[in-house]
This record gives C-alpha cells, sequence and structure tokens, in this order.
C-alpha cells in the first residue's frame, strides 16, 4: 500500500530567489517555528544550497536582534 | 574590490539630531580607511526581537562600502564596540555589489514584495480571472435578486403596517382591558 504524499519543493527556486538576506525578516518568519527554531530542510523541501544560506541569514538574523533566539520569554 | 554591509543598532533614546552626529562619526571613522560609502542611511527604530543592555527598542543604521583592501575591519569594529551609544554591530561581506538606494525599506523589503507577488501568483493565476468573473456574475445576480427582495419587501413592509396596525389595536384593547379590570377591582375593593 503506498500513500500520496504531496511533493514539496524549493520554495526559492520556485520564486528565484538567489539571494537570501538576513534583514528580510519577513521571508525568514516562514522558515522558522513559532518558538524561533529553524525548521528543517526535510519539512521546508527546500534545496541544500538554498537551506545553507537561509541558517545562515537566520543566525546573522538573531545575532542583530531581528530574529529571536527563543520565543518563550517574549515579554522580558 | 570587496563590498561589506555594516548594520548597527544605536541606543533608542537619542534624539535626532544625536544619530544624525553617530552616523556623521562613523561615517568618518570609515573613511579613514580609503574605503567608499555606497550606502548610508538610517533604518529606522525596531523593537528588538530580545533585550540588548536592556534596551527593548533599537535605532537601526545601515553602513554599505567597499574597499580594496580588508586588514582594517578589526580596528574598525574595534572603535565600533567602544563607542557607547552602539548597542550591537554586525559587519557582513556582500557578494555583490550592491544597489545605491536613497530609501533602506527598497533594499530590506525588496525579496519580501518579491515573494508576496510571486507566491500568490502560482496558487491563485489560474483562479484570479475566473474568480473575478464569478464575482461579477455573483454581483449582477445579487443586484437583481436584491431588486426581487425589495419589491417583496415593500410587499411584505405593506403587510406588516397592516399586521402592525391590527397589533397596536390588539394592544390597545388589551390595556383598555386592562384598565377596566383594574377599575373593577377597585370597585370591588
Amino acid at each position: 500500500m503506498t500513500f500520496a504524499t504531496k511533493k514539496k519543493y524549493c520554495y526559492f527556486k520556485e520564486n528565484g530567489i538567489t539571494f537570501v538576506d538576513y534583514k528580510d525578516v519577513k521571508l525568514l518568519r516562514r522558515f522558522v517555528t513559532d518558538q524561533g527554531k529553524i525548521i528543517p530542510r526535510r519539512v521546508t523541501g527546500s534545496s541544500a544550497k538554498m537551506h545553507r544560506q537561509l541558517v545562515r541569514a537566520i543566525k546573522q538574523s538573531r545575532n542583530i536582534a531581528l530574529m529571536p533566539f527563543t520565543n518563550i520569554s517574549v515579554d522580558g | 574590490m570587496r563590498y561589506y554591509e555594516l548594520l548597527y543598532i544605536v541606543n533608542p533614546n537619542l534624539e535626532d539630531d544625536r544619530i544624525k552626529a553617530i552616523i556623521d562619526e562613523i561615517g568618518n571613522e570609515v573613511s579613514k580607511f580609503k574605503v567608499s560609502i555606497i550606502n548610508h542611511n538610517l533604518w529606522g527604530k525596531k523593537r528588538l526581537a530580545y533585550q540588548i543592555k536592556n534596551n527593548k527598542y533599537g535605532t537601526y543604521i545601515l553602513l554599505q562600502f567597499s574597499s580594496e583592501q580588508f586588514d582594517f575591519l578589526k580596528e574598525f569594529e574595534r572603535s565600533l564596540i567602544l563607542n557607547k551609544s552602539v548597542i550591537r554591530h554586525q559587519l557582513v561581506r556582500l557578494d555583490e555589489e550592491p544597489p545605491k538606494v536613497e530609501n533602506i525599506e527598497l533594499i530590506v523589503d525588496n525579496t519580501a514584495l518579491l515573494d508576496e507577488e510571486k507566491t500568490d501568483v502560482p496558487t491563485d493565476d489560474s483562479n484570479v480571472d475566473h474568480d473575478a468573473a464569478e464575482m461579477i456574475e455573483v454581483v449582477e445576480k445579487t443586484a437583481v435578486v436584491e431588486k426581487a427582495e425589495k419589491v417583496e419587501e415593500a410587499e411584505v413592509a405593506e403587510k406588516a403596517e397592516d399586521i402592525e396596525n391590527v397589533d397596536d389595536s390588539d394592544v390597545e384593547k388589551s390595556e383598555d382591558e386592562k384598565e377596566i379590570k383594574e377599575e373593577k377591582k377597585e370597585e370591588d375593593k
């Protein structure tokens, strides 16, 4: 018995994005859970190349306080 | 030639004049090192994702510059660390030459705009026109229906008025009856 799985596509390839900017929080929020964790590639379906860029961008974004490291204590 | 981008956060409690002074100060600091500044703009006051030195908000300033040499960066970063009004900074090397922009929002939201447009298009493209056409049809239909309804409503309203009149008379009657009963009671007493 086979299960019909929804085919996942690389978001960046579909939209022709070749460079992930760490300042673009709106885009990065898509690839992060509510807690602020980076969603794995196997879930988002993004290509390895773009995922590497994405991870880097998210970490840079966290460093400059545009994105949270964790969302548990949002209003401290 | 290498391109660099520095995003730094300045204390949000400072006045505009003071922030301008800091921008100039840091601009001068970089230009010491034979650097050509491409963009140096205020991004604005934003809420920080987490507190930095007990600050909930921060004023973001973006500086993009190009340089032939790159041994000065350590020294430059050190000057930023020593600068008390700069809460945090991040220096990133860019792969390509950044465009000259007056408004920083253009750089920052560029891809955001892109992704909004492009995500909506593939999913809704086939349906948009149909939807629009359907909407128009629906609107027309509803308009017709509304007219019919209005006519009906008018009729209903007339009937309702009649009914209301009847009701009113009924009410009056009942009130009259009550009064009569009360009067009778008083008489009984």
